[in-house]
């Protein structure tokens, strides 16, 4: 028999914050932009903004199927920002794609 | 995931630490790590299978025979695990190992272990063997949760390669787990330091404070180095080095080759080919290495090692430090290295984590503390278990089954090795740094080396050597169709993808056709193919049945002789006036027919043939309670008294001394 899995909506690797993450990843020309970064911003504020921003979007974090190519995304816009080339061009290209009926890890049989 | 209201239906996952010595296994549960006990008590359980004439056994059943049964008993998979027959390393354990090793005989040279089971020599792969040991951890678990644990984090190495990961998850699926994760051991380890750490800190407020650490993970078998930063909840690797076969047993092994060169110049007699010998001596070694850790010297005694004479040797802890002093010496290279890749300064390691029964030996914590200018080292956490605690912990936070304070922990992993194809002349061009935080996908244009060429080779490989044939070699693919033109002229580009399990896989595209060839480093050289799994995973069910098949007889035995002592001691407690003489000495009859049955076949009899035997007696027994009068001081009423769920088998319940419920052990748990 199947476990009462949460709804999915209960699930927080699938709340709106998470789809929300990557639907702004999606629309990103810069690696500013990925990581909301101020102009001029140090290595450091970079690092900073990767780790917030990677709570939302690794694949551990995000159920959805597009957060394995924004979770690179993510770690080229930080490569880039550490080297002080935040405002180059970053090619974004990525579905975020629905929420699975059911994340594979809580398939689990009694 | 809501908290624990819903217990009954929770599912678990495990995370186990396979060492090469000892495995550990560790559940989130309740909201916080536990580490589990096997069956004998112990918190860890030797990484060890063997096989007597009747039985296969596992963990500290296997290890406690191995005297006896040296060329049976089975170790160090570890070491095994994703090499090659040929491997100049596993060439050198052959000669230390009791056990046969041979080679499959297959062009991918794989090396198989070989034991005598019931007269039959069988043959195992060292996936096999490590699946067996996953499966004593999983039965660890499922024994303290009371239900089916599946879903599992595996920890291994950082300095394992692609083969050796992909060799252990082999082993996941063949013990019939849903591997969830391949997680590093020092990085696992380092969960346990920061939940420990945080736990200490709950004060200070939760500011974006950074944290270097450097985790030494030094075990039985393999030695790791990694530096990360602790950024609140983020754990990132920043850096990872070591040697996959440096620890404990190296330093067994060359106290025990010290103890044979001094028993051949007392005795003038070579000991080496006695194998019961030499595993007694070993053992003796093991444990004379783990308590130089607190004293000074000790004595090595053996009685009777070899040709009637006996071994005895006073060893000091400086002559031990001096026969392993290279070893020491040669763990300081990774530490270095490490430390050089990571781009952080010595002074801003802030905590220096030690974990790995190796890092007990005072001289090893001698040197990390010197290297690191006389640094306080961290012992805070428990060496033993921090690997399989951080296991759980990211268990339950890839599973979704942890609480809020895991929920929101992350842990950004790295390459450990250097991702790249072959270039005309031999040449490794990476396309991922070693150290890379994974997920991550970097491509490369390339193009052809000859005129009119129309198709290129991709070869794959790992390391960090500037030749290809000096690195592992992972796979390759052809693409084919490129449009015949000059060398130099078609753009061909190559994409390497690295997901959040470390699996690689590599594509490449002509830029002119659109044509695409891809391979995902998966069933490759060394490793099993899909079809082999299967077959082992039939073999380990096979042998589940023939595992469950023995346990269900020594129940059915255990059952018979608690029912003996029960009636007997029924028989010593009905007042002599109630019985008759004629029934006493019926039953009395019966019982020692029964005593003798068992002493002629307990060791044969199957399941059903106990059961039966049990059935006589009672109803031989019921035959003669039915006669007694009920309402004088009868002893199955005085039990009945008890509530149902306190009563020991002999008084009529279920449980055991141990506190087991006999139910649970004979009804299959499915």
């Amino acid at each position: 028999s199947f476990m009462d899995v949460p709804k999915n909506s209960a699930d927080p690797r699938l709340s709106d914050v998470k789809r929300g993450e990557l639907e702004r990843i999606r629309k990103c020309k810069t690696s500013a932009e990925v990581l909301e970064l101020q102009p001029g911003a140090t290595a450091s504020a970079a690092q900073k903004a990767f780790f917030r921003k990677s709570v939302l979007v690794h694949p551990d974090k995000n159920g959805f199927p597009g957060a394995t190519e924004a979770m690179k995304i993510l770690s080229s816009a930080r490569e880039a920002a550490e080297k002080g080339r935040s405002d180059q061009r970053l090619e974004v290209a990525f579905d975020v794609g629905e929420a699975p009926a059911e994340l594979p890890q809580l398939l689990s049989f009694r | 995931m809501p908290d624990g209201a819903d217990d009954g239906k929770k599912s678990y996952s495990m995370g186990i630490d396979l060492g090469t010595t000892y495995s550990c296994v560790g559940i989130f549960k309740d909201g916080e790590v536990q580490i589990i006990a096997n069956d004998q008590g112990n918190r860890t359980t030797p990484s060890y299978v063997a096989w007597t004439d009747k039985e296969r056994l596992l963990g500290d059943a296997a290890k406690n025979q191995v005297a006896s049964n040296p060329t049976n008993t089975v170790f160090d998979a570890k070491r095994l695990i994703g090499r090659t027959f040929q491997d100049p390393i596993v060439q050198a354990d052959l000669k230390l190992w009791p056990f046969r090793v041979v080679s499959d005989g297959s062009p991918d040279d794989k090396p198989l272990i070989e034991v005598m089971y019931q007269d039959v020599a069988k043959k195992f792969h060292p996936e096999e063997i490590s699946s067996m040991i996953l499966t004593k951890m999983k039965l660890t678990a499922e024994a303290f949760v009371g239900q089916r644990v599946r879903n599992a984090v595996i920890t291994v190495p950082a300095y394992f390669n692609d083969s050796q990961r992909q060799a252990t998850k082999d082993a996941g699926e063949i013990a019939g787990l849903n591997v969830l994760r391949i997680v590093n051991e020092p990085t696992a380890a380092a969960i346990a330091y920061g939940l420990d750490t945080k736990s200490k800190e709950k004060k200070t407020k939760s500011g974006e404070k950074e944290t270097n650490i450097l985790v030494f993970d030094m075990g039985g078998g393999t030695f790791d180095v990694s530096i990360l930063t602790i950024t609140d909840t983020v754990f990132e690797v920043k850096a990872t080095a070591g040697d996959p076969h440096l620890g404990g047993e190296d330093f067994d092994n060359r106290m025990l080759s010290y103890c044979i060169s001094e028993f051949r110049r007392k005795h003038k007699s070579d000991p080496t080919r006695n194998q019961r010998a030499i595993r007694r001596l070993r053992t003796q070694c093991e444990r004379a290495k783990r308590q130089l850790s607190t004293q000074t010297s000790v004595t090595i005694e053996v009685d009777s090692l070899h040709e009637g004479q006996d071994f005895n040797l006073r060893l000091s802890r400086a002559k031990f430090e001096e026969l392993c002093m290279d070893y020491f010496k040669k763990a300081m290279e990774p530490v270095s290295q490490c430390l050089g890749d990571s781009g952080l300064p010595k002074s801003q390691i802030s905590d220096v984590v030690l974990v790995g029964g190796s890092t007990r030996i005072p001289k090893v914590q001698e040197l990390i503390s010197s290297f690191f200018n006389g640094k306080q080292l961290c012992k805070e956490i428990n060496p033993d278990e921090a690997v399989a605690y951080g296991a759980a912990v990211q268990a339950a936070i890839v599973s979704g089954t942890g609480t809020e304070e895991v929920e929101n922990m992350l842990l950004l992993d790295v390459a450990p090795l250097s991702l790249g194809i072959e270039m005309a002349g031999g040449m490794m061009q990476k396309l991922i740094e070693r150290n890379s935080t994974i997920p991550t996908n970097k491509s490369q244009d390339f193009t052809t080396a000859e005129d009119y060429q129309d198709y290129v080779e991709i070869k794959v490989y790992e390391g960090e050597r500037a030749m290809v044939k000096d690195n592992n070699y992972l796979g390759k693919f052809v693409l084919t169709g490129i449009p015949k033109t000059l060398r130099g002229v078609p753009k061909i580009k190559v994409t390497f993808n690295v997901d959040s399990n470390g699996i690689l896989e590599v594509t490449a595209e002509d830029m002119k056709t659109h044509r695409k060839g891809e391979i995902q480093i998966t069933n490759e050289k060394g490793r099993l193919s899909q079809r082999d799994i299967e077959r082992m995973l039939q073999d380990a069910e096979a042998h589940k049945e023939e595992d469950d098949l023995a346990r269900g007889e020594m129940m059915a035995r255990e059952s018979i002789t608690v029912y003996m002592r029960r009636t007997r001691k029924a028989l010593e407690d009905i007042d002599s006036e109630k019985i008759l003489k004629r029934d006493r000495e019926r039953l009395e009859k019966k019982m020692e027919e029964v005593d003798l049955w068992l002493d002629e076949h307990s060791n044969k009899a199957t399941k059903e043939e106990f059961e039966a035997k049990q059935r006589e007696l009672e109803s031989a027994m019921n035959t003669i309670m039915l006669k007694i009068n009920r309402s004088e001081s009868d002893f199955w009423e005085q039990q009945a008294i008890l509530p149902e769920n306190e009563k020991t088998i002999e008084q009529g319940g279920y449980f055991l001394d141990s506190g087991l419920d006999i139910r649970d052990l004979i009804e299959d748990p499915d």
